[in-house]
C-alpha cells in the first residue's frame, strides 16, 4: 500500500548565528527521518519541545525545503508538484486558534480563502460551500459574518478546521490542535476530528506532547528525540510494550487523574542537551537511566522487529554489540 | 443584564456569540477617546477651511492673499485697543496684505506639503519595510543598509543643498522631504511585518499556496495598517514643521506664496511693534501640529487596543 | 480545627469595575490550608482561580476591590494590612511561583545575585551566609554544580532549570505557604513530572502549606490533598482529593472528568464526554447556579439556588440543587452515556 505521505531520510539543517563575528553553526532540526503516513490512518508524532516536530510539519506542508532527503505524496516525489498541488493534498491545523485566524478578516472570508486561491468552481457556489463546511464542523451559519475576535477559542479552532477541510485534502497535519484549549473544549475538538475522519476518510498526522491525546487518537505512534525518530510502532504495541528508555520516561510522565498514584519520578536528569551541540553517540544517553558504555561512543542503529522500530543499543542484535 | 440572557439547559449547537462586533467596539472606543476627538475636530476644521479657501474668497469672506495695499501696512488685528480696520480682522502685513487670508492659504500649503510628503515617503518606506520584514535574509540586509545610509544623511542640509541646486519651489520641497522622511516608515513596517510573518495565519496562507505578494497585500497589510497610520501622522507633522523651518530660512517656499514659515520670517523684523505677525502663524502651526499628533496618538489607542 | 492551619479564607470576593458594569470574577471562595497540606484549585480559564491567588497575595490590579469575611494568615488578620506590611509578608512567609519562569526572573542579573538579594532584603544575614543558603537550596531543587550556577544568567538555563531556580528563590526565606499558579504549564511532560515531584518532596520536607492552581485534572489527582473545583468565580465542589475523583457529585466536575482521555481506561477512538457551551458573563447582578446553561440536569429551581454547599460527612461538599444521591446517580448516568 502506498502511503498518503512519506518522508525518506529527510534532514533539515539550519545555520544558527553564534553572535557577532563568530560565524554560524549547523543545527540539525530534523536528522534523517523516514516516516510513513498510511492512507486513512492517524499517525501520532510525540516528543518534547525542540525535538523537531514542528520542523517536520513545515517540511511535510512544503513550507520548508528539506536539506536532504525526499518527501513523497502518494508515492510521488514532491519535486513534481508545485505549492498549490501540495496545498490541495495537505492542510494544517495549528495550535493557537488566536493567532491562526487573521483578525481583520470575516469568518466567511477566512474559510473561503482556499476556494478563492485555487479558483475552485463557480464563485456563486462559494457561499453554499462555506455554509456546508460550517455545518460540518458544528458552527452556526451566522458566524460567517463575524470576526475572529468575537469567537471563543473552541469556535476559532472549528473555523481553522473548516478552512483546512473546505478543499477536501487527503492529509491533515494537526500541530498540537488542542493544547491551547480548555479541557471541556479539547474533548469537543477531538470528537469532531474523529467524526470528520470517519466521514471524509481523512488521514491525520497528529503532532502532540500530550500522550493521553495521542493514545486516544492514533493508530501508529512515532517518538521523536533531537531530530531522530527513536521508536515507532502501532499505538497498541507502543503503549503496551514501550522499549526505548525515552518512550518509557514519556509514558511514565503522563499524569492520569488517578488520586491513588503519586507523582512519578522519571529519573531523566535535569540536563537538556543543546541541539546545536548534540552529545556523541546516542543523543539521549546523558539523560538515560539505562546508559551503557557503548551509548556515549556509538550512534545506535534502528532495529526493527515486526513493525516495531527502536533505535537503542539495548535492543541491538547481540553480534553488533560485540563488535 | 447578562443574567437574564443565561438560558436554562445546554444548547446542543454549542457556543453562542457573546462579543459585540469589532466595528461597534471601535465606535465605542472612538467616542471615549477625547484626545482623538479633539485632534480630529481641529484637524477637520483646518482641513475644511484650507480646502474651501477659494470659495470663501469668492463669497467675499476673505480677501485676495496677494493683493497689496501699501496705504494699509501693518494694520492692527481686531483685539487691538486702537485703530482697528474692519476690513482686515487679523490686520495686515508689511505690504498691506490681508493677514487672515494669508493664514488660510498658508494652511493649504502646510497641508499640501504634509500630505504629499507623507504619501511619497510612506510608499517608499512601507514597500522597503514590508519587503525586508517578510523576506528577511539577504533582502533584509540590503534594506537595512539603505536605511542606515539614509539615517546617516542630515535631512536639513541635503534639503538646503537640493534647493540651491534645483531652485526653490514648493515641489522641490515636497520631493526632497518625501524622499528623505521614509526611514521611520521602513523601520516600523519592517519590525511589525517580521512579527506578523511568524503568526499562524500567515503560515496557514502559505500552506494554502498563496503567493508572497498576495500574503503581503491581503493578509499582512490590513494588520499593519493601524501602525502605518500612526507613523504617517507623526511624519506628516514632522514634514509640516520642516517645511516651516526651511521656508523661514528662505530655502523652502518662496515669496509671495503664503506659507506659515515664510510669514514668520517676514514678521521677524516687526516682532516688537507688531507681535501678532509672529504670534498668528506660530499659533496656527502649533495648533495644526498638535492636532495631528493628538489625532495620531488617539488613532493608535483606538485601533491598536486589542482584546486579551 | 486541630490541624495547624496557616491560611484561613472565608467568603473571599473580588470585584472589578468594567465599562459594562461590575465584574465579579471571584464570588465567595472559602478554604483553609494547613502545614504540610496541598490544596489544589482547579478550573478552566476564566473561572477566577488566578485572581484568587493574586487576591491572597495582595497583588490585585488597582481598580479591583477585595472583600472577605475572614482572611487569616498565621493567625493574623491580613485584610487591612498596609502595602508595606503585605510586601514583607509576601517576601518571607508567602511565596509565589508563576507559570512562566522567564518573565519572573530578571534577565539582567545572575541567578545567584537574585537569590541572595531576596534573602538579604528580608532577613539581613551576611553575604556568605546568604550565598551558602542559595547553594544549599539550588542543590535541594536538584541543580548540579550549584556553586557555579550562581554566576549564570537566566537565559543560559533551560525552561525546567529556570523553574527550579524559581522554586529555590521562593524557598529562600523559608515561607510558610507556597502559592503556585500553573507552575508546570509551560514545561514538557517529562519536566513537568520532575518539577511536581520536587515540589511535593520539598513541601513535605519543609512542612509548608501549598496552594496549587491548575487546569490539569491529572496534576490535581496526583498531588492534591484537598481539591477545590471552581466554576464562574465560585466553588462548585470541594473535598478530599480521593473522594472528589472517586465520586464527583457536581455535574461540572463529573463532566470535566469525562472530557479527558485516560490511557488504559477510555477506549481508543471512542467519543469523549464534553461540556458544551461557554462560561457565562460575570458582569452585573448574578444569582442562582451559574452552571445551569451548560448543565444536563438543570431545572427551574437552579435559577433560585442559593450558594450554600451540601456537606457530606468526610468534608466533601458540593453546590447543587440535587441531593447527594441524585447527584451521584446523575454522574453515573453521564458516565454511561459517554461509554
Amino acid at each position: 500500500m502506498t502511503a498518503a505521505l512519506e518522508t525518506v531520510d529527510v534532514s533539515c539543517v539550519f545555520q544558527v548565528n553564534q553572535g557577532f563575528m563568530k560565524g554560524s553553526k549547523p543545527l540539525r532540526a530534523v536528522n534523517g527521518v523516514s516516516l510513513k503516513i498510511p492512507k486513512g490512518q492517524v499517525v501520532g508524532l510525540v516528543g518534547e519541545s525542540g525535538c523537531g516536530k514542528s520542523t517536520m510539519a513545515s517540511i511535510l506542508l512544503g513550507l520548508q525545503e528539506p536539506t536532504s532527503g525526499e518527501v513523497l505524496y502518494s508515492g510521488e516525489s514532491a519535486g513534481s508538484f508545485d505549492g498549490k498541488d501540495i496545498a490541495r493534498r495537505i492542510q494544517p491545523i495549528f495550535q493557537d486558534p488566536y493567532s491562526s485566524l487573521n483578525p481583520t478578516k470575516s469568518i466567511h472570508s477566512i474559510v473561503s480563502l482556499p476556494l478563492r486561491i485555487h479558483n475552485v468552481g463557480d464563485p456563486a457556489d462559494w457561499d453554499r460551500k462555506v455554509y456546508d463546511i460550517l455545518d460540518l464542523v458544528g458552527l452556526p451559519r451566522r458566524v460567517a459574518q463575524s470576526y475572529p475576535s468575537q469567537l471563543s477559542g473552541g469556535q476559532r479552532q472549528r473555523v481553522a478546521i473548516a478552512r483546512a477541510l473546505i478543499m477536501r485534502p487527503e492529509v491533515v497535519i494537526c500541530d498540537e490542535p488542542t493544547s491551547a484549549l480548555d479541557v471541556s473544549v479539547q474533548s469537543q475538538i477531538l470528537n469532531l476530528l474523529q467524526d470528520l475522519r470517519q466521514e471524509l476518510g481523512l488521514t491525520y498526522l497528529l503532532i502532540s506532547h500530550n500522550l493521553a491525546v495521542v493514545e486516544h487518537m492514533a493508530d501508529r505512534v512515532a517518538v521523536m528525540y533531537l531530530g531522530r525518530i527513536v521508536e515507532e510502532a502501532d499505538a497498541d504495541t507502543l503503549f503496551r510494550d514501550p522499549r526505548h528508555p525515552y518512550t518509557k520516561a514519556l509514558l511514565g510522565s503522563v499524569l492520569t487523574p488517578d488520586p491513588s498514584l503519586g507523582v512519578p519520578d522519571t529519573h531523566l536528569g535535569t540536563v537538556f542537551p543543546n541541539p546545536i551541540d548534540p552529545p556523541l553517540g546516542c543523543s539521549f544517553h546523558p539523560r538515560c537511566s539505562a546508559c551503557m558504555d557503548i551509548c556515549s561512543a556509538q550512534t545506535p542503529m534502528p532495529v526493527t522487529e515486526g513493525d516495531h522500530m527502536t533505535e537503542c543499543h539495548l535492543y541491538a542484535p547481540q553480534e553488533a554489540v560485540a563488535v | 443584564m447578562a443574567e437574564a440572557a443565561l438560558p436554562l439547559r445546554r444548547q446542543q449547537t454549542a457556543e453562542e456569540i457573546l462579543e459585540p462586533s469589532p466595528l461597534s467596539k471601535l465606535r465605542k472606543r472612538i467616542f471615549k477617546n477625547y484626545s482623538f476627538l479633539i485632534g480630529a475636530i481641529i484637524l477637520i476644521l483646518i482641513l475644511v477651511v484650507a480646502v474651501l479657501a477659494p470659495v470663501f474668497e469668492a463669497l467675499g469672506l476673505i480677501q485676495d492673499p496677494y493683493a497689496q495695499d501699501l496705504a494699509k501696512r501693518l494694520q492692527n488685528p481686531f483685539w487691538h485697543e486702537k485703530k482697528v480696520d474692519p476690513d482686515h480682522v487679523f490686520g495686515t502685513d508689511k505690504v498691506g496684505r490681508d493677514y487672515l487670508s494669508r493664514l488660510v492659504y498658508g494652511a493649504q500649503i502646510s497641508l499640501l506639503i504634509g500630505f504629499s510628503t507623507m504619501i511619497i515617503s510612506g510608499s517608499i518606506g512601507t514597500v522597503l519595510g514590508v519587503t525586508a520584514g517578510y523576506f528577511g535574509g539577504r533582502v533584509d540586509m540590503v534594506v537595512n543598509f539603505i536605511i542606515n545610509t539614509r539615517l546617516a544623511m542630515p535631512v536639513f542640509l541635503v534639503a538646503m543643498a537640493a534647493v540651491v541646486a534645483f531652485g526653490a519651489s514648493l515641489w522641490v520641497v515636497i520631493l526632497v522631504l518625501g524622499l528623505f522622511l521614509w526611514d521611520r516608515f521602513a523601520v516600523v513596517m519592517r519590525s511589525i511585518t517580521m512579527q506578523a510573518r511568524d503568526l499562524d495565519y500567515v503560515k496557514a496562507a502559505r500552506a494554502l499556496g498563496c503567493s508572497p505578494p498576495y500574503i503581503i497585500v491581503r493578509e499582512i497589510f490590513p494588520n499593519v495598517l493601524s501602525s502605518l497610520t500612526v507613523v504617517a501622522t507623526v511624519e506628516m507633522a514632522n514634514a509640516i514643521l520642516l517645511e516651516a523651518a526651511l521656508s523661514f530660512l528662505g530655502f523652502g517656499v518662496q515669496a509671495p506664496t503664503p506659507s506659515w514659515g515664510l510669514m514668520l520670517n517676514e514678521g521677524r523684523e516687526y516682532m516688537f511693534f507688531s507681535p501678532w505677525l509672529l504670534a498668528l502663524p506660530g499659533t496656527c502651526l502649533f495648533l495644526l501640529v498638535l492636532a495631528i499628533n493628538l489625532f495620531g496618538d488617539g488613532l493608535r489607542d483606538v485601533t491598536l487596543e486589542r482584546e486579551r | 480545627m486541630s490541624k495547624d492551619v496557616i491560611l484561613d479564607v472565608r467568603n473571599l470576593k473580588v470585584d472589578i469595575p468594567v465599562s459594562a458594569g461590575m465584574l465579579h470574577p471571584v464570588r465567595g471562595i472559602s478554604f483553609s490550608v494547613a502545614r504540610g497540606e496541598t490544596l489544589c484549585i482547579v478550573g478552566e480559564s476564566g473561572c477566577g482561580k488566578s485572581l484568587t491567588s493574586l487576591a491572597l497575595m495582595g497583588l490585585l490590579p488597582k481598580t479591583a476591590t477585595r472583600t472577605a469575611d475572614k482572611l487569616d494568615f498565621l493567625g493574623q488578620d491580613i485584610r487591612d494590612l498596609k502595602e508595606r506590611q503585605m510586601a514583607a509578608l509576601r517576601g518571607v512567609n508567602m511565596a509565589m511561583i508563576f507559570q512562566e519562569p522567564m518573565t519572573s526572573l530578571n534577565p539582567a542579573y545572575t541567578i545567584g545575585n537574585q537569590l541572595i538579594e531576596v534573602y538579604r532584603r528580608h532577613i539581613d544575614p551576611g553575604k556568605a551566609e546568604a550565598r551558602e543558603r542559595a547553594i544549599f537550596l539550588l542543590e535541594k531543587v536538584g541543580i548540579s554544580a550549584a556553586a557555579s550556577r550562581l554566576s549564570q544568567y537566566p537565559h543560559q538555563l533551560s525552561g525546567g532549570l529556570r523553574q527550579r531556580v524559581m522554586i529555590a528563590m521562593a524557598l529562600m526565606c523559608g515561607p510558610d505557604v507556597i502559592i503556585a499558579d500553573e507552575p508546570t504549564t509551560a514545561l514538557d511532560v517529562t519536566i513537568q513530572a520532575q518539577i511536581l515531584h520536587l515540589l511535593a518532596d520539598l513541601q513535605k520536607e519543609f512542612q509548608m502549606g501549598m496552594i496549587l492552581i491548575t487546569h490539569d485534572l491529572g496534576i490535581v489527582a496526583r498531588v492534591a490533598d484537598k481539591v477545590q473545583v471552581m466554576y464562574a468565580g465560585s466553588t462548585v465542589e470541594e473535598g478530599p482529593c480521593q473522594a472528589v475523583f472517586d465520586s464527583p457529585l457536581h455535574p461540572y466536575t463529573s463532566g470535566l472528568l469525562r472530557c479527558i482521555p485516560v490511557p488504559g481506561k477510555t477506549q481508543r477512538g471512542s467519543r469523549l464526554g464534553s461540556v458544551p457551551g461557554i462560561v457565562p458573563n460575570l458582569v452585573g447582578d448574578l444569582h442562582g447556579c451559574m452552571f445551569r446553561n451548560r448543565c444536563d440536569h438543570a431545572e427551574a429551581a437552579c435559577e433560585a439556588l442559593a450558594g450554600d454547599a451540601t456537606q457530606l460527612s468526610d468534608g466533601h461538599a458540593f453546590t447543587c440543587r440535587m441531593t447527594p444521591d441524585e447527584a451521584a446517580q446523575a454522574a453515573r448516568q453521564t458516565a454511561r452515556e459517554v461509554a
